[in-house]
């Protein structure tokens, strides 16, 4: 999932400045609609008429295509700051009320998929505050007007473009009634088309995945989604992220430079200098997690369920952002129920 | 020879009485509450009992002091109850509440207050809490001159 920060700010900006540039990309588009009508016998015709009333939205693509940094040292972004946007009390006020509506669907995820409950109010909280920024673009605006004009990514938007027709049809869904973020994010998690037609389930039987306005089917799909995401599931009852120590900065380059997977056990992992005094054994997988904090840089061990949530936004700080929403809403919901 | 293999099988049947009238009191039987040294002396090992978690004993308790919070320094370290201190976890450091109490500690200053689970000991040093670095941060504690909280015990959680 791509991060939503940003849209609360730019919506109306955004609003103001989609044009129609459909020419400009025409040619590209129409080899486009070819190929889908020829690998997934989609009707020509239909597409055309379907692309022809799509809104290319310039501004979208300053959003995606950032400029790279031009060293390849990693610099630390403050982590703080980014805390403090979503551990706020009404994000946790708001993820309180929705583990109390949604308790039973909760339950039966967790029991199902072994997804303890604060962890999917943490994901949904993060992405959307449970819904109410889920986006308003039409998916089929963003994704095209990515899918044609973003320089860095076009291939994975164009991917996800021929996900979501695909997705369209197999839900017999109106492509231009399906609402997303700038990137083609979806519903209240936020699934771009592929992880939607590889992980949305329908979890209350009404023959529909619908995760833009059912929380039960929303949060049935976040918990497969952290169940089965590629060789990595979630491992019930096993920790998440504990709190570490390196003490000299060679050490603390070469335990980063490991490539970001728990390959490596604890035992490896100290032995390159890591200081953990956790009461886990020695043979558990495990990565190192930095975060610059207002006091300096501060570590911790990331477990393979810690990366399973990496698996949804890979970023440190959102997978912190979100594990420590969770913590707060449990502290809070087991208060009062 | 009928009279020999009478004695004897009376002999053994004596030894046997004997033996078994004496057991008791050469080989005490297993005190399932007898925690003195000088009375298990004998081979019998102390059955191996699989520990329960207690629940945390609910200690009513109300005070005000001073609160001091943890450095960075000690983020990764073991506290008192064995588990790791995280400069964002909701916990605090204090003299005798039992481990796992949950606690309220309000800012007398400013009125701020957070709900945090004891895990630590604090050591001797005239300060009533120690709390983790988000908590001070939450209770607007950082840099303030006036660190004066009152800390007040939560029932614990159903």
């Amino acid at each position: 999932m791509i991060p939503i920060i940003k849209l609360f700010f730019l919506t109306g900006l955004l609003l103001m400045l989609s044009s129609s540039v459909f020419a400009a990309q025409s040619a590209e588009i129409n080899d486009f609609i070819r190929e889908m009508a020829n690998r997934h016998a989609f009707n020509q015709n239909s597409l055309t008429d379907l692309f022809q009333q799509v809104k290319i939205r310039k501004s979208i693509v300053k959003l995606i295509d950032r400029p790279k940094s031009s060293s390849n040292k990693r610099i630390l972004a403050a982590w703080d700051p980014y805390r403090a946007q979503f551990l706020t009390a009404d994000r946790i006020e708001a993820g309180v009320n929705f583990w109390q509506q949604n308790a039973r669907a909760l339950q039966r995820a967790e029991s199902a998929y072994g997804i303890p409950p604060e962890i999917i109010m943490g994901i949904i909280g993060v992405e959307t505050i449970y819904g109410k920024n889920t986006g308003g673009y039409r998916v089929m605006d963003a994704l095209t007007t990515l899918a044609f004009n973003s320089k860095q990514r076009a291939d994975f938007f164009r991917k996800e473009l021929e996900e979501f027709l695909l997705l369209a049809r197999e839900e017999n869904a109106d492509p231009l009634a399906l609402t997303g973020s700038y990137a083609g994010a979806m519903g209240l998690p936020q699934f771009m088309p592929s992880s939607f037609r590889n992980y949305a389930i329908d979890f209350d039987g009404d023959g529909k995945r619908n995760i833009w306005t059912n929380p039960t089917d929303t949060i049935g799909s976040v918990a497969n989604y952290l169940k089965h995401r590629d060789n990595y599931g979630w491992q019930a009852g096993e920790p998440v992220i504990m709190a570490a120590q390196v003490r000299d900065q060679t050490a603390a380059d070469t335990l980063l430079a490991l490539e970001y997977e728990p390959k490596y056990s604890l035992q490896t992992l100290k032995e390159q200098g890591l200081l953990f005094y956790g009461d886990v054994p020695d043979n558990t997988l495990g990565i190192l997690i930095d975060l610059k904090t207002d006091l300096g840089v501060a570590y911790w061990v990331g477990f393979p369920n810690f990366y399973v949530i990496t698996r949804y936004n890979r970023s440190n700080r959102y997978a912190m952002a979100v594990y420590q929403l969770a913590q707060e809403i449990a502290a809070v919901y087991h208060e009062n129920y | 020879m009928k009279t020999i293999k009478l004695l004897s099988t009376c002999l053994i049947l004596i030894t046997t009485l004997i033996t078994c009238t004496t057991a008791p009191r050469t080989v005490p039987p297993p005190s399932t509450t007898n925690t003195l040294p000088s009375q298990t002396t004998t081979v019998e090992k102390p059955a191996k009992v699989t520990p329960v978690v207690a629940p945390t004993p609910y200690v009513r308790y109300s005070a005000t002091g001073s609160a001091t919070w943890y450095q960075l320094a000690d983020h990764g370290l073991e506290t008192g109850s064995g588990e790791i201190y995280d400069l964002y976890g909701k916990t605090a450091a204090h003299a005798s509440l039992p481990f796992g109490s949950r606690v309220r500690i309000t800012h007398l200053a400013n009125d701020e207050s957070a709900t945090v689970i004891i895990n630590d000991r604090i050591q001797s040093g005239g300060s009533l809490i120690r709390v983790s670095y988000v908590v001070a941060k939450e209770l607007k504690l950082l840099g303030q001159s006036n660190s004066q909280v009152s800390v007040t015990t939560l029932p614990p959680l159903k």
